[in-house]
Parts: structure tokens; C-alpha cells; sequence
């Protein structure tokens, strides 16, 4: 299944993961292609998108991913961690996860179930599988990558221009059988880091951080409310913003209200509706400081976004 | 509010006054036109969070000469002399002392106390700018832009976004009072109580020391620091606006202004009426003689949420 999306939230809602809050972080049109690819047991997607954004999601606790830089590219943070184009990051145990990139980029994801790891478990050799789970980031060595680029590549390549050979099952479980063997050369040879334990305290205040996003998706949301909702001072939430999303909590939050404001703009259908009507919905009273804001975000001023509207 | 308002310069008083009310806060721009002495006191479980703007003559709030940047915040129970040498403005913020706890624990951990009686804050420029830039603004937004009001979901965000300003602003150690500062508060909350309840009667100044227990140089210098003037000045100027008040709403043709003066402790006409007119720049003929003159009213009523 291929998709092209030109909307933060198609993009959103078309990633295979639970509870997906998007946030695009430098000014231009999003635009988003990806790619999703059920085999036997492994379950890919690539996608490729044009701007700098923040994702974050729920992991599915049933199966056990990685995700990977297709291309050499700048280089992207992983709940926090800075993970380079040769590194893995790894998408398991803790139930939350963060991913900034820094720049257009193209990425590949795949995962297995947790059942069929335990069952390859045997063949990565000399690894606890605990150990797996803990860590975050894995570099598997350089040929073991190529390698599994190079497959994933071919695999997508392969749906995508010639659909009725994925439809077939032995070439299915071919390509499933080739793509797990890849998988478990980079697990077995690779070098871990930064085991998840020490993730534990600032994840679950993030994963509350992001329920309140999730609950909230059309109205703003304010430093003093989300701090007592989430329970945690604004201090600490500080250090897990920059860790987890590269950037302090308010800084975000504005960034997400200047979002809101723009979807309100361009899908403004009441008539009588105004910029400063919206501008003030989000929070913005310096309505000179708000068009210089929002017109560096997207690259045009507010009034003209609203002139598009339907109404 | 404010209880009591004695302008102490002739001229009709006016005052400009930009309301806006949130759903649990209410923020306040004030422009005054004369100088005055005002007592204000907040209401049960209300904080009042005040600061003046722009340059201008200084501005005595509890006997504390206010700078730019700073600000001032008056708990409940505590009535605080607030004295203008000339046209000011300030602007002001009032919320329930819970709310602001409650926010402030939630941002800066148990640490944060609502800070109680009256307090001056030195606030650093940073966040005293976010707070007064966005309070100037939604004000000014609201009175030109918003005559249809505000929906809830936009009144809510000007609040939280005001309190959060409002917290980083308090998070700092207040200016500690000397002792000494704060018995003078009490003195002139005394005084001004007494004068309250009984300027209808002969006010001696031995009797008021005696029931304030104090010297007549303490209530002398008390008095100076914190109203500008002694304490005699003081009750004169007090029953000065009474009978100015009572002549705004006599009838011409059934009272005097001799008559009048004298019940309210004027004996001496012609030195009264002199007195009248270098206070309010009109002879008190004049001012029983302007129609319907009621006491001033003060600026537009605020804009609700």
C-alpha cells in the first residue's frame, strides 16, 4: 500500500502506529509519501518526507521493531538519543516513543512479532534477549546495514512496481525469509547503547505529556494546565522536552498553537471570520509579533492563508 | 477595590478605566487624570497584583515609592493607602488566591507561596515584559477589536497564559519590609479606619494617639510617608470631600453652602470657602449650583467574557 499524504495529519493517521501526534518544525509545504508492506511475518514501511518534523507514538507492545535512515543523512533523535544514518534505532519495551528529524529525510521501518522473535531467538547467538529489549540504539557493522538497506530497498521497490508478486505466498515468504535473516546479522553483530532503564522516569512523563496532546487535538494547550495535569514542575518537564523532542515544552506547545492557527485559517468557513478572531483562539494578543511568526513558519501572512479559506 | 478616592488637586476628577474579565481573572488599565490618595483592599480570597505603567510622577503604594518594573501584590484584609503626585496609570490584575496557588505549585513545585498582605516585588525585566506586554495587549485588543466579547475557549488561554506570566513574576524573593515598615502600614490602616468611622466628630489629634496608642511624631511621620500630608491635613481633606459630595447632591433652593460647611465641622466660612476653591479649583456656590452633578463616574464598564 502506497500513500501520498500533503497533510500533517493524513501523514499521522496513515503510519502504522498507535496515537501518532505530528509536529512539522520548519516553514514550507509537508509533503509525505509512504509506503506500507504486510509480508509473512514482517511487516515494513518506508517513508520519505519533506520537512523537518517531530512524530510521536505509542509502540505496539506486540512486536519488536527498528527503524533506520535509508539514505546517508543527517542525523535524527531517538527519545532523545542522537542516532546517526549507520545506527538502528530500535522500536520496543518502552511504550512511547520520539522522532526528530533534523531535515528532509527517507526512512525505513520493519518490525516482527514478539512470537517470532522468541522464535529466531536461538538463531541471534550470544545476545540476552533481554538485552534486547533494553536497548535503544544498535550499530550493526556497516555491512550488515548495506545489507539490510539494500533488501528493504528491493522489497519496496518490488510492491510497489510489481504488485502481483507480493500477492504470491512462496515470494512472500521468500522475501520475509531474506529480510529476517538480515535483521538478525544486524541484532547479532551489532553494538548496543544506551540501555532503556535509564529512560524510565522522563518516558512516562512524556507519555503523559503526549496523552494530553492526543486528548486535545483542536484547542491549545498552556504550560500551567498541562503541568498539573501531567503532575510534574515545569523544571523537570523542561529537561524531558529537550531530551525527547530538542526542544523546551513551550517552545513546542507554541509551535503547535501556531499549527492550529494556520488549520484554522485555511479551513475557515464562517464568513464573518478574522485573523485576530483566530489569532486570539491560539493565544496570540501581539498581532504583529504573530504574523512574523506564522509567516516564517509558512512562508505567507496569516490574512493571506485566511483570503484561501472555502468561506 | 478601591474604598475610598480623595483627589488632592483642583480639577474635575476623571479617571479611564479598561476592564476585562476573564472567567476567573480580571485584568484592569487605569488612566487618572489628578492626583490622589486612594484606600484599596481586596476582597475574601482575592489577589491583587498591581503595577504602574509608563514613566510618570512615582506612585506611594503602602508608603513604598514604586519604580518601573516593580509590583506590588495586596492580599486580602489589608487596606493599602495608594498615593499619585500627579495624572498616572497603572494596571492591575485580580484573581482568587487559590487559583494562583493551585497554578503556581503545579509550575514551580511546593515551594511556591501566594504571597500574603502587601509585598513588592523587584521583578527581572524579562518576565515582568511578558507580563505587562501581554496584559497591555489583550486589553487594548479587547477594547478596539473585540466589541462582540471573547468565546471561552480564547478567555482561557489569556488567563492561563497570564498566570503563567503572573507565577514566573512571583517566583523570586519579594522585597522584605524592615519590621518597622510593616508597623507603619498598621498605623496608617488604623488611622484611616478611625477617620472612617468618625470624621463627623471633632478628631483632636492627642485623641487619635491615644487610641492608636502612639506618639504625634510617629502618627506625624507615618502619615507623611504614606499619604503626603499630616494627619490633620488629612481629615480635613477627608470632610473636604464630603461636603463636596454633599453639595453635588443638595437641592439649590433648600440648603446653603454656610449651613452645610458647618455641619461638617467648617465653621469658619470665608477661610472654608478659600480652602474649597484651592482644593477643587471652584467655589462651593459653584457647586451646589451645577445641576445633577453625581460623584464622577469613572470610565466605561468592563467588556465580558
Amino acid at each position: 500500500m502506497i500513500r501520498t499524504a500533503t497533510d500533517v495529519d493524513e501523514f499521522a493517521a496513515a503510519i502504522r502506529t498507535v496515537g501518532t501526534v505530528v509536529t512539522v518544525t520548519r516553514r514550507g509545504d509537508f509533503v509525505a509519501r509512504l509506503t506500507r508492506i504486510d509480508l509473512h511475518s514482517v511487516w515494513m514501511q518506508r517513508g520519505e518526507e519533506s520537512l523537518p518534523r517531530i512524530l510521536q507514538a505509542d509502540h505496539n507492545p506486540r512486536r519488536y521493531g527498528i527503524a533506520f535512515a535509508s539514505e546517508p543523512a543527517p542525523a535524527f533523535l531517538w527519545n532523545g538519543v542522537v542516532v546517526q544514518h549507520t545506527d538502528i534505532a530500535i522500536v520496543a519495551g518502552s511504550r512511547t516513543y520520539s522522532h526528530r528529524s533534523s531535515g528532509p529525510q527517507r526512512w525505513g521501518s520493519m518490525s516482527l512479532s514478539i512470537d517470532t522473535m522468541q522464535e529466531i531467538g536461538a538463531a541471534v547467538a550470544g545476545r540476552d534477549p533481554a538485552a534486547l529489549h533494553q536497548a535503544l540504539i544498535l550499530t550493526p557493522p556497516a555491512s550488515a546495514m548495506a545489507r539490510l538497506r539494500r533488501l528493504h530497498a528491493a522489497a519496496a521497490h518490488l510492491a510497489e512496481t510489481t504488485p502481483e508478486l507480493i500477492a504470491d505466498a512462496d515470494a512472500v515468504r521468500g522475501l520475509d525469509q531474506l529480510l529476517i535473516h538480515a535483521f538478525v546479522s544486524c541484532l547479532n553483530e551489532g553494538q548496543s547503547r544506551h540501555e532503556r532503564l535509564a529512560q524510565g522516569h522522563h518516558g512516562i512523563i512524556i507519555r503523559r505529556f503526549r496523552r494530553q496532546l492526543e486528548e486535545n487535538p483542536d484547542r491549545a494547550i498552556y504550560l500551567p494546565e498541562l503541568c498539573a495535569a501531567i503532575g510534574v514542575a515545569e523544571r523537570t518537564l523542561r529537561a524531558c522536552c529537550q531530551e525527547h523532542l530538542g526542544m523546551s515544552p513551550k517552545r513546542y506547545l507554541l509551535l503547535r498553537r501556531l499549527h492550529l492557527a494556520h488549520r484554522a485559517l485555511r479551513d475557515s468557513t464562517a464568513a464573518g471570520s478574522t485573523v485576530t478572531e483566530i489569532a486570539t483562539r491560539y493565544g496570540f494578543w501581539e498581532l504583529g509579533r504573530f504574523a512574523g511568526a506564522y509567516r516564517s513558519l509558512f512562508g505567507e501572512p496569516p490574512s493571506a492563508t485566511l483570503r484561501r479559506a472555502p468561506a | 477595590g478601591m474604598v475610598a478616592l480623595l483627589t488632592t488637586a483642583p480639577g474635575q476628577f476623571r479617571a479611564r478605566l479598561a476592564q476585562l474579565e476573564l472567567h476567573r481573572l480580571r485584568l484592569t488599565v487605569a488612566s487618572e487624570h489628578l492626583p490622589r490618595i486612594a484606600a484599596m483592599a481586596a476582597p475574601a480570597g482575592t489577589l491583587l497584583v498591581s503595577w504602574p505603567s509608563r514613566c510618570g510622577p512615582a506612585q506611594v503604594w503602602g508608603g513604598v515609592t514604586l519604580r518601573a518594573g516593580e509590583i506590588v501584590t495586596t492580599g486580602p484584609g489589608r487596606l493599602v493607602q495608594i498615593r499619585t503626585s500627579g495624572p498616572c496609570r497603572w494596571c492591575r490584575i485580580s484573581l482568587p488566591a487559590a487559583e494562583l496557588g493551585g497554578y503556581g505549585r503545579a509550575l514551580k513545585g511546593a515551594a511556591f507561596a501566594v504571597p500574603h498582605a502587601m509585598r513588592c516585588w523587584r521583578v527581572p525585566p524579562a518576565p515582568f515584559r511578558r507580563l505587562s506586554q501581554l496584559h497591555e495587549a489583550a486589553v487594548r485588543m479587547t477594547e478596539e477589536r473585540m466589541e462582540a466579547g471573547m468565546d471561552a475557549a480564547t478567555a482561557h488561554g489569556l488567563e492561563q497564559q497570564v498566570i503563567h506570566a503572573l507565577v514566573d513574576c512571583l517566583s523570586g524573593p519579594a522585597d522584605v519590609a524592615p519590621a518597622a515598615e510593616e508597623r507603619h502600614q498598621e498605623i496608617i490602616a488604623d488611622f484611616a479606619a478611625l477617620v472612617l468611622a468618625r470624621w463627623r466628630t471633632d478628631l483632636p489629634i492627642g485623641e487619635i494617639c491615644g487610641e492608636l496608642g502612639i506618639s504625634a511624631r510617629l502618627l506625624r511621620l507615618c502619615c507623611e510617608r504614606h499619604l503626603g500630608m499630616s494627619p490633620a491635613c488629612y481629615v480635613r481633606l477627608w470632610r473636604m470631600h464630603r461636603v463636596r459630595r454633599a453639595l453635588q447632591g443638595a437641592d439649590p433652593g433648600s440648603t446653603g453652602v454656610a449651613e452645610t460647611a458647618r455641619r461638617y465641622g467648617f465653621g469658619d466660612h470665608g477661610r472654608f470657602s478659600g480652602n474649597y476653591r484651592a482644593l477643587f479649583g471652584e467655589l462651593p456656590s459653584c457647586t451646589l449650583r451645577t445641576p445633577g452633578l453625581a460623584a464622577s463616574r469613572v470610565g466605561r464598564p468592563g467588556r465580558r467574557a
